[in-house]
């Protein structure tokens, strides 16, 4: 007997990082302090 | 949820109207946009739920199946799995229907800003706004080509007097610009008719703000992207309005006061930054989702994933194997490569987390107790540095590190929903 498949799509959500917490592993002090 | 299967070979289904897409060669997309629920099935699967929604029994749609393609499909398991996702039920004119304690209805999601009009929403991404946007982003481009010493730098985000209140100033604006940021994503999405919600997540332990436009797979492709591009969009728009401010400025058009351009320039750099969070795709950013649509991959990096979990399980036999042979090959393709974007995106971040972030964040800490135990009496000034600081380094750090780890836990829980039939 042949499965019909089903896959479940992602969930599209776009987002925004604001400086405060934007690079990956670079938080925002290290600009600000210099 | 299903209580007793209610198909049996004689049912006649009631399936729900739902919206179809094409999802590359082999798979439909088929959704209940007002449920938020969307799934890619293979085109003969299609077939199969158009001959029951004509009214063929569930025996009957099976010999049309072999009919056209010479094999007995497995109904039972396809419609149960349907039936839970609510796209369909037993008809209710089916003798024994009441009695299955089958409740196939998914809830009804709120969206928000429901009742803002298309028409507003396409006046912002209409084909005469985008002309507006794109000429503001070539001058933009233009003046910084010209000029270069104009574009402010990370210096910007420095202040050498009255630290705290132009931070928190700063700051302030940057969630201004998230909130447009995502309503851009919201309004264009609104503009192809699609509802969409805004919130608040992470991506790795990184807080970020989110729209929800899941409802885009209800719409053709090529009307998906400009929806996931709204937001970089605006961001690069309005930062190169902020140029084309300072560009005046600095040629005496306008005169603007020194605090005002001190902060337009802040806000210019956090638009970059936040411009360059877009390109690690990696993670979920908007970037991630154009690739991703423009290779119909269905779920890149869930996949991507599990292929991964699949390497692994060749050195680790405890690791349970997920068949994946059923996708589509070029998507298997794209999610071959995407792994080593995956793994060098997490090598990267992780790196950064453990070599820069968490001990600056330790020594931030450190040098904030000292400034705080000497009170707000001692010095004023220090004491808001530090407690804006402690705010900046720390706060937004461990509520998206916390949501993470919340996420890694729940992980390792036993998933409620299977994302495809075992095979």
């Amino acid at each position: 007997m042949k499965k019909l498949m089903i896959r479940e799509v992602e969930t599209l959500k776009t987002t925004a990082a604001a400086y405060a917490c934007g690079c990956p592993g670079l938080p925002p002090c290290i600009i600000i302090v210099k | 949820m299903t209580t007793v299967a209610p198909f049996t070979e004689e049912s006649r289904v009631a399936v729900f109207p739902f919206s179809r897409q094409d999802g590359g060669e082999e798979e439909v997309v088929v959704g209940r946009p007002e449920a938020g629920v969307f799934l890619a099935l293979p085109r003969d699967a299609v077939e199969v739920l158009d001959d029951l929604a004509a009214g063929r029994t569930v025996a009957e749609a099976r010999d049309l199946y072999h009919q056209r393609h010479g094999e007995t499909p497995d109904l039972a398991e396809f419609l149960e799995l349907l039936a839970e996702k609510g796209f369909v039920r037993p008809r209710d004119d089916e003798p024994g229907a009441a009695e299955t304690g089958f409740l196939p209805q998914v809830p009804v999601r709120k969206y928000h800003f429901e009742n803002l009009p298309e028409g507003v929403a396409r006046f912002f991404f209409g084909r005469a706004a985008l002309c507006v946007y794109a000429l503001v982003i070539a001058s933009g481009l233009w003046v910084a080509l010209r000029h270069p010493s104009l574009v402010p730098g990370r210096g910007s985000l420095y202040f050498e007097r009255f630290r705290t209140p132009k931070i928190l100033t700063v700051i302030g604006f940057s969630f201004v610009t998230l909130f447009f940021h995502e309503m851009s994503h919201l309004l264009a999405a609104r503009a192809t008719g699609v509802k969409s919600r805004l919130g608040i997540s992470h991506r790795l332990w990184m807080l970020v703000a989110e729209t929800d436009l899941t409802g885009l797979w209800a719409v053709a492709k090529r009307r998906r992207y400009l929806p996931l591009l709204a937001g970089p969009l605006t961001d690069l728009a309005t930062s190169s309005a902020i140029l084309l401010c300072l560009e005046a400025q600095s040629r005496g058009w306008i005169g603007l006061p020194p605090l005002a351009v001190e902060l337009l320039r802040a806000v210019f750099f956090a638009y970059v930054l936040q411009l360059v969070w877009q390109l690690f795709f990696f993670l979920r950013t908007d970037l991630y989702y154009v690739i991703a649509t423009w290779f119909d991959c269905k779920n890149l990096l869930g996949d991507t994933e599990t292929f991964l979990k699949n390497r692994l399980a060749r050195i680790v036999p405890s690791i349970q194997t997920v068949d994946q042979s059923y996708i589509p090959a070029s998507e298997r393709r794209m999610i071959r490569v995407y792994a080593v974007v995956w793994l060098l995106g997490r090598a990267v971040a992780l790196f950064l987390l453990f070599s820069v972030t968490l001990p600056l964040t330790f020594t931030y800490l450190t040098n904030i107790v000292k400034a705080l135990s000497g009170g707000w009496q001692a010095d004023t000034v220090a004491f808001l540095d530090a407690l804006t600081m402690m705010i900046l380094s720390t706060a937004l750090f461990a509520v998206g590190m916390g949501l993470w780890m919340r996420s890694l836990i729940r992980q390792w829980k036993p998933r409620a929903l299977a994302k495809q039939i075992p095979s």
